[in-house]
């Protein structure tokens, strides 16, 4: 018998949790680079000063609600900021927002995302929801109204879209929808061509607008393996399916499911929030579940409910399904090969049957 | 436990919202302003004294077997006789309240303390009981309806229920712009809830731990 005398994998693998957030939050801030770039560009540089004022005024809030909660329970501060990573959450956070968001909803939606969707439940690793997601719902839920009036107040074309069933998102097809609306043609305005969407080149929430450098980012980042190929790859795929599936129903041509993917926060979501590893579950086949998961709820919640946007509460719904998730595919995943292929097998049938019920349902 | 503590027992240690957790649905939905917490308080206290008062009259009366359904038709009867004496003189907080009334039949501190204090104790025991259990969930729902109009309203306005007349109004119009509506609904009155709860578990801990780091 031979015996080895190693450290266990996780002390010999060189990358610890530090240096993978710290690879994330360089990804990041590529993306807000990108965004504050073409907002120099295209309405001028005070445009961009605000982006990164917004940026700042997020950071520090995140930042000091963990440093006052170390003060209040009296632990190391550099310690607990070494392990805890407040940074994060912020700066996706603000990628979230719209440019015109008050200074004041971003602050405030950052120190409660921190407090009640991470410390409270007892800081990174412990927190059941995604802290970033969280805040963006606070911000749904409160700060609808709060926006700087001096600057572009027109709907994202995601909001123009949703008030259509997210039909018309195509300039160049006459939909069933549109042939009966008046108010039509606004939204046609309003929406971007593909390739300004997969360039990034519109108005819209900071960081989710540029669709070819969120998948190069996240390529990079999958390739460090700083986060897993899988969710996004599931994701956007499950996704980009489900949507033709919609599409092909009313009629849309092919591109109709790149839209989806482009539009919103779905690639976005999908590289920097879905991938968090403690709000997703741990084994392959949980992730790839989850991702499905996340995925056909984006797309019910899209052309079904009364919401601008699906991915955040995706996001958030399929979190709280992690520890069910978790269970489900529990065991030897050699050994439950089998029986995981079968459960993906049901999801991705319960999406399909959901997508056309929906599309039946809005015909 | 003398009656001066029994009394006060409903405020902070036996608190019924934040010590005891009862009550809550009551308490989460209607908790949006002072005037709907000030009516649903006094309700339930008027309703919680009176239907301790007669539980405990008939305790020796009462076949053990068939107490709980003997409990329901004391406490039914009281609340919807205060129903309709609300719709009759307080249209407005009535409808506020809605469904919420009616619901106080199943509330959780009515039927509580009859069956741990009412069937158990003398009839000025458990009229005193009755009066420091709903002053103190008054209380607990005066604390979130204060903190929760205010952050989703910027004001805090009080209303005399039988005419309609605003007592008091308290509005600092400067911070209408920092107002968080979220507040006003459920999920606020969750967070509301927790933050008053944790607050109180502090408070009510206090005391044991120092006894035990003294024992130590």
């Amino acid at each position: 018998m031979k015996f080895t005398f190693k450290p266990s994998p996780n002390y010999r693998q060189p990358q610890s949790t530090q240096k993978i957030m710290l690879e994330l939050t360089l990804g990041l801030l590529v993306v807000f680079g990108f965004s504050v770039v073409y907002y120099a560009m295209a309405y001028g540089a005070s445009y961009a000063v605000r982006a990164l004022l917004l940026m700042a005024v997020s950071l520090i809030c995140g930042v000091g609600t963990e440093a006052v909660w170390c003060l209040a329970l009296k632990k190391n501060i550099k310690d607990h900021m070494q392990s805890s990573f407040p940074w994060v959450t912020a700066i996706i956070l603000t990628l979230m927002c719209r440019i015109d968001i008050s200074f004041y909803a971003l602050g405030v939606s950052t120190i409660m995302a921190i407090f009640f969707g991470k410390l409270v439940f007892g800081g990174f690793g412990q927190n059941l929801f995604n802290p970033a997601a969280v805040g963006r719902a606070i911000i749904f839920a409160s700060f609808t109204g709060s926006v700087a009036a001096d600057l572009i107040t027109s709907a994202t074309p995601t909001a123009a879209i949703a008030g259509h069933s997210w039909l018309l998102a195509i300039p160049n097809s006459i939909s069933t929808v549109c042939a009966t609306s008046s108010s039509c043609s606004s939204a046609l305005v309003a929406a971007p061509t593909l390739l300004e969407l997969i360039l990034g080149t519109y108005a819209g929430a900071m960081g989710e607008t540029s669709l070819l450098v969120i998948v190069l980012v996240g390529a990079y980042l999958a390739i460090r393996e700083v986060i897993d190929w899988r969710v996004p790859v599931t994701y956007m795929g499950t996704l980009f399916v489900l949507a033709t599936v919609y599409g092909l129903m009313f009629g849309q041509p092919l591109t109709y499911g790149l839209y989806h993917l482009a539009l919103g926060g779905a690639a976005f979501g999908a590289v920097f929030m879905m991938t968090d590893p403690v709000t997703n579950p741990t084994s392959a086949a949980g992730r790839i579940v989850f991702a499905m998961g996340c995925a056909i709820l984006t797309l019910m919640i899209r052309v079904k409910a009364n919401l601008p946007e699906g991915v955040l509460y995706s996001i958030l719904l399929m979190n709280m399904m992690s520890p069910a998730i978790e269970k489900l595919m529990d065991g030897n995943q050699i050994k439950t090969e089998k029986r995981n292929w079968k459960i993906v097998g049901i999801v991705a049938v319960v999406g399909v049957v959901a997508t056309v019920l929906c599309a039946l349902a809005n015909m | 436990m003398n009656r001066k503590e029994n009394f006060i027992a409903g405020f902070v240690k036996e608190n019924p919202v934040f010590g005891l957790y009862l009550g809550l649905c009551s308490a989460l939905a209607i908790s949006t302003t002072l005037d709907n917490a000030i009516g649903m308080g006094l309700c339930v206290t008027l309703i919680l004294t009176a239907s301790n008062m007669i539980i405990s009259a008939i305790r020796k009366i009462t076949p053990d077997e068939i107490r709980i359904p003997v409990y329901i038709v004391v406490i039914a009867s009281l609340v919807s006789a205060v129903e309709m004496l609300m719709a009759a003189f307080m249209p407005q907080l009535y409808a506020n309240l809605g469904v919420f009334i009616s619901l106080i039949v199943v509330n959780c501190i009515i039927l509580g303390r009859a069956e741990a204090f009412a069937s158990k104790n003398g009839i000025l025991d458990s009229a005193l009981d009755g009066i420091g259990m709903g002053l103190g969930y008054t209380f607990s729902l005066l604390l979130i309806s204060f903190v929760r109009e205010f952050l989703a309203t910027a004001s805090w306005t009080i209303t005399n229920p039988f005419n309609n007349q605003v007592i008091l109004h308290v509005g600092l119009s400067f911070l209408e712009p920092f107002k968080i509506s979220m507040f006003s609904t459920s999920t606020g009155a969750f967070l509301t809830f927790a933050c008053f709860a944790a607050l109180f578990a502090v408070l009510k801990n206090k005391p044991a731990k120092k006894e035990k780091k003294e024992a130590k």
